[in-house]
C-alpha cells in the first residue's frame, strides 16, 4: 500500500512510498532509520502525534523531523566563482601564430 | 450537551467563536500562500549562460598563454600557465554542474501544493504552537516559541516569522528569528542565540531540509525544523560560545566578564579582567603576571622586551636600573674593584725610602743597583 513518507532529516525526503499492509509507525521507523532512535524524532501521522503500535493506513501521511538539528556557521561560497574583471588582453596573451 | 448552565453555554460560544475566525484566518492565509506560489517564477537560465560565456574566454586566454609559453620554452612560466589553466577549467565545471541543476529544477514540473495542504499545514501549526500569528497585511506567518534555554542560558522566546513579500531577487521566501525578550551574548548585541545573528539563522543540518520544505508546502515543517535548530546547541559552530554568553573567564582569577571590559596578555594573548591585568611600567602594553619580570633593584613589573641581565650577576633590570649593561651592585662594585687598583697603583708611584749615610756610600760600591721599586739593599 502506498503512504506519503517525508522525513526532515538531512537532505530531506517527501515522497509517495510502497509498503507492506498491516506496518506500524514503529516498522516503518526501524525500516528508515535504522541508526536512529524513535525518542530523537518528532513522529507525526497525519499531522497528529501517534503511538509506535500505531498500524497505518493506505494514504496516510508521515512526517519525520528531528529533534536535534545542529546549526552552524558557513562561510559564504555564494560568490567562489566571481571575482574581480579578467585581466585585459595585452602583448603576453596576445598570439601571433597563425590561426591552425 | 453542558448542564452547567448559561456560564457553560457562553463559554462555549466564545470558543466556536474563536474555531471559527481561526479557520477564516487560516482559510485566507491559505489562499494567499497560494497566490505566491502561483507567482513565484522560475529563475532565468540566461544569466547563468553568460557566466558560462565569461569562463570560456578565459580559458581561451589561458591557452593562448600558455602557447607563448611553451613556443619561448619558458619552464617557469609554462608550468604557472598550466596551473591557471586548470583552475580556469575547474570554475567552468563547478559553474556548469550549477547550471545543470538549475535547468533540471527548471525543467521538472512545478508543484504548486494545494489550497486543501496549505489549509492542513496551517491547520497543524496552530496545534503545534500555542502562540502563532497570521498577519495577511504584511503577509506573515508568525510562530512564537517557549522559552529557550540551552546549557542552563534562558535565552527567551522567539518569534519565527515567515514573509513572502518584500523579497530580494530570485528569493521566493524570507524568515527572521526574532528574540521577544533579549538575553543577547555579552559581547555582541547582534548574537541573540549562538546560531543567530542579526535575525538571521545559520541553517547548518537543517539547510536543506527547510529549503525543501518551503518548496513544497510543508509550513508546518518550516517552522518545526527551525524550532528544532533553535532548541539545539552546536558547541563547535556557533558565533559566541554558551560558555562565554556572560562574558569570558579570567585567566588569572577566572571571574566572567564581558569582553569588552576583558583584555588580552600582549605576549600569552590569555584573557585578563580589568583586575587582574598589568601593564609593563616601559610600554604599557598588558600582560598577565607570568608574562612579566620584575625589575632586581626597583622592583617594577615590566615586560620581557623592556628588561635585561646583568653581564655580572645575570638578574633582570630595566633599562632605568642597569647602566654599562651592570646593575648598580655590580657596577658599584666593580668601581670599588678600579679604585683599589688605583691606589695600589698610586702607592708604588710614592717617594723612595730614606737610606743613611754609611748605607749610601757602600752603595756607591759596585753597589746593587735597585732593579725594582721598593727595593733596597740588604746589608749581608
Amino acid at each position: 500500500m502506498k503512504i506519503m513518507y517525508i522525513n526532515n532529516d538531512g537532505a530531506g525526503f517527501a515522497d509517495h512510498i510502497e509498503i507492506e499492509s498491516g506496518t506500524t509507525v514503529a516498522q516503518l521507523f526501524t525500516t528508515k532509520l535504522p541508526h536512529g532512535r524513535p525518542g530523537d524524532y518528532l513522529i507525526r501521522v497525519n499531522r497528529q502525534s501517534t503511538t509506535s503500535e500505531y498500524t497505518l493506513q493506505e494514504g496516510d501521511r508521515v512526517s519525520i523531523t528531528p529533534t536535534k538539528i545542529e546549526g552552524a556557521i558557513f562561510l559564504d561560497r555564494t560568490n567562489q566563482t566571481t571575482g574581480g574583471v579578467w585581466e585585459p588582453e595585452n602583448d603576453s596573451t596576445h598570439t601571433t601564430l597563425p590561426a591552425s | 450537551m453542558h448542564s452547567g448552565g448559561p456560564f457553560f453555554l457562553e463559554r462555549e460560544n466564545e470558543q466556536m467563536k474563536k474555531r471559527n475566525f481561526d479557520r477564516r484566518c487560516i482559510v485566507r492565509t491559505a489562499n494567499a500562500l497560494l497566490e505566491h506560489y502561483r507567482q513565484i517564477r522560475k529563475p532565468p537560465i540566461d544569466l547563468c549562460r553568460r557566466h558560462l560565456e565569461s569562463h570560456w574566454q578565459e580559458i581561451e586566454r589561458q591557452e593562448r598563454r600558455l602557447q607563448k609559453a611553451k613556443q619561448k620554452s619558458l619552464t617557469s612560466a609554462n608550468r604557472t600557465c598550466q596551473k591557471q589553466l586548470h583552475r580556469a577549467l575547474q570554475r567552468l565545471i563547478h559553474d556548469e554542474n550549477i547550471l545543470v541543476t538549475q535547468i533540471e529544477s527548471a525543467l521538472e514540473p512545478r508543484q504548486t501544493p494545494s489550497l486543501r495542504t496549505l489549509y492542513d499545514e496551517l491547520h497543524t501549526l496552530t496545534e503545534e504552537f500555542e502562540h502563532y500569528e497570521f498577519d495577511l497585511w504584511t503577509k506573515t506567518i508568525s510562530v512564537f516559541t517557549d522559552e529557550i534555554i540551552l546549557e542552563d542560558v534562558n535565552l527567551g522566546t522567539f518569534e519565527i516569522r515567515l514573509a513572502w513579500t518584500k523579497l530580494r531577487e530570485g528569493q521566493d521566501f524570507d524568515y527572521e528569528v526574532i528574540a521577544q525578550s533579549p538575553n543577547p551574548a555579552a559581547n555582541s548585541e547582534e548574537t541573540i542565540h549562538p546560531h543567530v545573528e542579526s535575525r538571521s539563522l545559520c541553517e547548518g543540518d537543517g539547510s536543506q531540509a527547510i529549503a525543501s520544505a518551503l518548496k513544497q508546502g510543508r509550513v508546518c515543517d518550516f517552522f518545526l525544523i527551525i524550532h528544532q535548530i533553535l532548541k539545539t546547541y552546536n558547541s563547535g559552530s556557533a558565533y559566541v560560545q554558551i560558555e562565554n554568553w556572560s562574558g569570558v573567564p579570567c585567566m588569572e582569577c577566572g571571574d566572567i566578564n564581558p569582553q569588552q571590559d576583558c583584555c588580552d596578555c600582549n605576549q600569552c594573548e590569555g584573557t585578563l579582567c580589568d583586575t587582574c591585568v598589568g601593564y609593563c611600567e616601559d610600554c604599557q602594553m598588558p600582560r598577565c603576571m607570568e608574562c612579566m619580570t620584575r625589575c632586581f633593584e626597583c622592583e617594577s613589573h615590566f615586560c620581557g622586551s623592556c628588561v635585561e641581565c646583568c653581564e655580572e650577576c645575570d638578574e633582570s633590570f630595566c633599562h632605568t636600573c642597569l647602566n654599562e649593561d651592570l646593575c648598580p651592585t655590580c657596577l658599584e662594585e666593580k668601581a670599588n674593584e678600579e679604585e683599589n687598583e688605583e691606589e695600589t697603583i698610586n702607592l708604588s708611584k710614592s717617594e723612595p725610602i730614606q737610606v743613611p749615610a754609611d748605607q749610601s756610600r757602600q752603595e756607591t760600591d759596585p753597589a746593587i743597583h735597585t732593579v725594582c721599586v721598593g727595593e733596597t739593599v740588604v746589608a749581608s
